[in-house]
């Protein structure tokens, strides 16, 4: 429990003061005695105090810290995206604490589907799906923590970029956790102490975020045909480009430009877009020939799992 | 022989009326609310962070006055000594220990830190002493301080 504590509790509204401190542990027990020496007629005597004995009584907190660190790309219909999470026992004595997610946060964009809390069993910060144990509640001992996986689908349906999901992992005490600091709970707590929640209330909550794709891949697979077995001066060469889009999501104003291969001349005419004719001239059409290429403008284009992209774009060149 | 005798019964007689009794007894109060007024009680939840105030009581249940009272008490282990604290009832020098065996008063009072040596804080004291010069027969006085609990 190694923190400022500032524990305005409600037994105890006055006599709590704002320091540094190591967090003793719940049901350490503090002594105290005082020695006497005194002098009757020149004569030293001496007495002992009693000793005082008292019990450190069991603060209930706990922190829940959202711990990557910027909002987790997602792209629609992806399935076991993780948010990542460090729960940490910050009271002064051994508490359980029950796990339970919350993904209806009403700022959200887009809402999850089958989230699953999972806790990170090897302890290497990293969710393994074939070690981590999915699991909704973890022991922790005063100052321990345990990293602690939302893992969650996404939608199928798709969102414009940037559209953000608010995700939550909630730990709450078992002995406490009613939320209000002072609550008090006659001997619940270590060795039977008191327990009482403290300035967490034995409760902490902190949101994560998806944040839909703006990054599409565009991949392009070039390839190029020709009749007969020989390629010599006066052979028509054809080039076919197929655009295709590596992820779920959308992008706007995407541009396919291809420069026309030294030692050939484009055949005028010859730019296509899924067979449909393109012409040469820049004009309301989306190709045009530049006069050492061709460029495609292929606009807004979107993905979704049950529909892919995909467009040809074609031209021809003669050997010179 | 007889006035031997008698001085021997005398000196008897003389020390069996000094009866040499004073006693110490250590009591720990908190602070507690009570019908919106603090009040000090018996410290009975005790959590990092709560002061608590240790409060020592001389009784003379003697005869004769008790002179030169020396009233030693090291800070309890996981508390912090909070500056300026220590009291008596009436009249007492008050001094600090920070290794336990040597006192002196604060200016007085150094340790070692990154090889260097400095006044010591009030918080790293490791025990108090109070010297009383007398408390009378049938009397009581007090001394106390306050920590918080680490």
């Amino acid at each position: 429990m190694k923190k400022i504590i500032c524990t305005a509790i409600a037994w105890m509204l006055v006599g709590v003061t704002c320091i540094f401190a190591k967090g003793v542990l719940a049901g350490t027990e503090i002594s105290n005695f005082a020695t006497l020496e005194y002098e009757i007629d020149g004569i030293l005597y001496t007495a002992d105090s009693n000793t005082i004995t008292d019990k450190v009584d069991q603060v209930l907190d706990v922190s829940v810290v959202w711990n990557d660190t910027a909002p987790i790309i997602v792209s629609s219909g992806e399935s076991d995206r993780i948010l990542t999470f460090k729960v940490t026992n910050t009271g002064n004595g051994d508490d359980t604490f029950n796990l339970t997610y919350d993904i209806a946060n009403p700022s959200s964009d887009f809402i999850v589907t089958n989230p699953r809390i999972f806790i990170d069993t090897n302890h290497n910060g990293l969710f393994d799906i074939s070690i981590d144990q999915e699991q909704y509640n973890i022991t922790l001992a005063a100052d321990a923590f345990f990293t602690i996986f939302l893992v969650s689908d996404m939608p199928v349906e798709s969102y414009i970029n940037g559209s953000i999901s608010s995700n939550a992992i909630e730990a709450k005490s078992t002995i406490g956790g009613s939320g209000a600091p002072g609550t008090i709970y006659p001997g619940k707590g270590t060795d039977g102490v008191f327990a009482v929640d403290g300035m967490s209330g034995g409760v902490d909550k902190d949101w994560g975020k998806y944040e839909m794709s703006n990054d599409l891949g565009v991949k392009l697979t070039k390839s190029a045909t020709h009749d007969g077995t020989e390629v010599s001066t006066g052979t028509i060469v054809r080039y076919n480009i197929v655009v295709e889009l590596q992820a779920s999501g959308s992008a706007d104003n995407l541009i396919i430009t291809d420069a026309i291969p030294a030692g050939t001349t484009y055949v005028a005419g010859s730019l296509k877009l899924d067979s449909v004719s393109l012409t040469d001239a820049s004009d309301s059409d989306s190709g045009r020939f530049t006069g050492s290429g061709i460029e495609v403008n292929l606009g807004t284009v979107m993905q979704t799992p049950s529909d892919p992209y995909s467009k040809t774009i074609s031209f021809e060149v003669i050997i010179s | 022989m007889k006035k031997g005798l008698f001085y021997i019964l005398l000196a008897f007689v003389f020390s069996s009326t000094i009866h040499a009794d004073v006693s110490i007894k250590s009591q720990s109060l908190q602070e507690k609310t009570i019908n919106k007024q603090t009040k000090w009680v018996k410290a009975t939840k005790v959590i990092p962070g709560t002061k608590i105030r240790y409060i020592n009581t001389m009784s003379n249940n003697g005869t004769v006055m008790a002179q030169n009272l020396v009233i030693s008490n090291a800070i309890p282990k996981h508390m912090l000594y909070v500056d300026k604290s220590a009291k008596c009832d009436g009249v007492c020098s008050i001094t600090y220990s920070v290794d336990g065996k040597v006192f002196d008063v604060p200016a007085k009072l150094f340790v070692t830190e990154n090889g260097k040596k400095r006044v010591a804080k009030a918080l790293e004291y490791k025990a108090i002493r109070w010297i009383v010069q007398t408390l009378d027969a049938n009397q009581s006085s007090s001394v106390q301080f306050d920590t918080i609990l680490e």
